[in-house]
């Protein structure tokens, strides 16, 4: 082993004690475990000697994803690979890839990869407390994704710890995506990580590689999109809803609604069913809708108008059937109504200009007579129009929790926690 | 012959003169051929018999480096390097201007404050406590989160004698539930246990002379 300073971390030719093969150190005596790249024996280096331990472990399994000695940067800091770990849950077929990443001014952080999914992680100077299946952490809640036993099956490079390729610790994993807490217990040790996904592209032009594991299924912490949180979607729904309610409210107060023309008829058999020409009535202030209602004395009946607004000048035509209908009675020790004695319909994109009426009565031939009042109001708030903009406004934020719901299902469909059926 | 002044140290293997920048009594490596003395309250200097080694190759804090912490600048004066059963910890004794102490402590390359004053603690409090146990340690209560055991200490420049623990110790670290404070508890033997308290911090907020030398690893 070589004594030498080594700020930038510069690959030094160290000899294998075992096999006596020469092969690369970045840390030197600052690494507490080497494991040789030529014969995968473990050597603690701490004084600057190799000691070689009685450990070995299998190199071949080691696919060359992220290579050791390879330098990138990430969230801002710029490291060095210094190992490779591959590891699987003890008892089953499952594994992924572990890459500790070096920086002598901010420490250790790991790269983990299962299924071409990234995570960064760092290690947690806190020891959160599980409340059943959750933890609270920095005011997050974070659920129970997983708990198992990892075992290593392949290892390399230099480690700032003591090595051991027999250990299994025990694994508790939570998540919140992006981001994961995780507690991995050994009998002298307790430590917590905090991940966070990261794009596999960023992996790839940070380290400078020319391939990466394609992504298959949904990751453990990979966001729905992109780094767009739930959290992030319930704020732009509230915020959707209080913009909406605002603008109905400016509409309501800034509508100059105008009641035009209003005129009481008695319809009786002498002049039902026959057509009634009102008076002429401006309609003014710019092309807009028209509310024409009829107002009747009708109880226990009906009472139906067919309605043409014309214009004078031009001879357009509006044409409007409204029927009024009010029912009510007493029925089983309770009263009940049903219908109202007024009804309106309102006529939009109506023309300035002079109008007039034709209203044709249809009277129920049980009443004598209906007083009919007949009005037309101009600029009339519409509160459908807003609910027809709210409906729209809602559509994306209703794809995105349907889409988002079948996402989740997805993610959990490897949890022995999941929630979902 | 070794020739101690009130304020120089004359090494008796190689006559290099070194300023001595601790009150006896204290443990003083020559800068010049690496021997290890112990220097008592008489001046007098005993060999150590401590064995030799480049501390740390990528020097990222170094003896006599300087820096700054809570507004007050400090000296780097002393060096541990303690080997335990899964980690090397570095354990830097910072002088500070107004001539008080304290330990710059780097741990897989995480770097931490101690203060340089023990509380001593029971034993039975400690002694058979396992990781996730609580200790309670002058009313605050610590989740104990690592034990380890020193199996290897090497030092350089000068420390006070009562750091130098070349011995097998047991080390239990301990978080508090504010995530901030940490404690050092060393178990010396059955009857004495001592409890160093620290914090985390980032070491770029030191402003460490030698950070100059590792430009191309700042963010």
């Amino acid at each position: 082993m070589t004594g030498e300073t080594n700020p930038n971390l510069e690959a030094t030719k160290v000899v294998c004690s075992k096999c006596n093969g020469e092969f690369i150190s970045y840390l030197n005596s600052n690494a507490y475990s080497i494991i040789c790249s030529l014969c995968g024996s473990i050597s603690n280096s701490y004084f600057g000697t190799l000691e070689r331990s009685t450990q070995e472990v299998r190199l071949s399994e080691l696919p060359s994803i992220l290579p050791i000695g390879s330098k990138g940067e990430i969230k801002g800091i710029p490291y060095i690979v210094i190992n490779h770990v591959r590891k699987k849950e003890n008892g089953t077929v499952y594994f992924w890839d572990e890459f500790t990443l070096f920086n002598p001014i901010y420490g250790q952080a790991y790269l983990s990869v299962y299924d071409g999914h990234w995570m960064y992680l760092k290690e947690l100077n806190a020891q959160p407390e599980i409340k059943l299946r959750i933890v609270i952490f920095e005011g997050e809640v974070y659920d129970r994704f997983a708990k198992y036993k990892s075992k290593i099956q392949a290892a390399s490079g230099e480690f700032l710890y003591d090595f051991d390729a027999d250990e299994v610790p025990l694994v508790q994993e939570f998540i919140q995506p992006p981001y994961l807490l995780s507690k991995e217990t050994l009998s002298t040790n307790i430590t917590w990580f905090k991940g966070e996904y990261i794009l596999p592209d960023e992996i790839k032009s940070s380290f400078k590689l020319d391939n990466i594991p394609e992504r298959k299924g949904v990751g453990m912490i990979q966001p729905f999109i992109g780094k767009f949180q739930k959290r992030t979607m319930s704020t732009v729904s509230f915020f959707i809803f209080v913009i909406w309610s605002a603008l109905q409210f400016l509409f309501y107060y800034s509508a100059k609604e105008e009641t035009v023309f209003s005129k009481q008829y008695s319809i009786n058999d002498a002049n039902n069913r026959k057509e009634i020409y009102t008076s002429a009535f401006e309609l003014s202030g710019g092309t807009s809708n028209a509310e024409i209602k009829i107002n009747t004395n009708i109880d226990n009946n009906w009472m139906y108008s067919a309605i043409t607004l014309v214009n004078e000048k031009t001879g357009d035509i509006y044409d409007l059937d409204l029927e009024a209908e009010y029912y009510h009675g007493y029925e089983d020790g309770s009263t009940w109504s049903e219908g109202k004695s007024w009804i309106s319909k309102v006529v939009s994109k109506v023309p300035d200009g002079s109008y007039y009426l034709i209203v044709y009565p249809d009277k129920p031939a049980t009443m004598n007579s209906v007083d009919l009042t007949v009005s037309v109001t101009r600029n009339v708030f519409m509160f459908s129009n807003g609910l027809i903009i709210l409906l729209l406004l809602a559509l994306f934020p209703t794809y995105y929790f349907f889409r988002k719901n079948s996402f989740e299902q997805r993610r959990w469909f490897n949890s022995n926690y999941s929630t979902y059926e | 012959m070794t020739n101690i002044t009130a304020n120089n140290f004359s090494c008796p293997k190689c006559s290099a003169v070194t300023e001595l920048k601790l009150q006896a009594p204290l443990v003083i490596c020559c800068p010049s051929c690496q021997e290890t003395y112990f220097i008592n309250k008489e001046h007098k200097a005993t060999n150590a018999y401590l064995l030799k080694h480049d501390l740390s190759p990528l020097k990222v804090i170094e003896l006599n480096a300087s820096g700054e912490y809570k507004k007050i600048r400090f000296t780097i004066i002393g060096h541990i390097r303690s080997i335990n059963t899964h980690s090397i910890t570095n354990e830097w004794l910072m002088k500070f201007d107004n001539n008080t102490y304290g330990w710059l402590i780097e741990n897989g390359f995480k770097y931490y404050i101690f203060e340089n004053d023990p509380i001593s603690i029971s034993a039975n409090s400690i002694i058979g406590k396992n990781v996730g146990d609580s200790v309670k340690i002058k009313e605050i209560d610590y989740t104990i989160y690592d034990l380890s055991k020193q199996i290897k200490f090497r030092m350089d420049g000068q420390i006070p004698e009562n750091d130098f623990n070349d011995g097998e110790l047991f080390i239990y670290e301990a978080i508090a539930n504010d995530f901030v404070s940490l404690t050092t508890i060393v178990i010396y033997d059955k009857t004495t246990v001592e409890a160093f308290k620290g914090i985390e911090i980032k070491l770029t907020d030191l402003k460490i002379s030698t950070l100059a030398n590792f430009k191309k690893w700042l963010s």
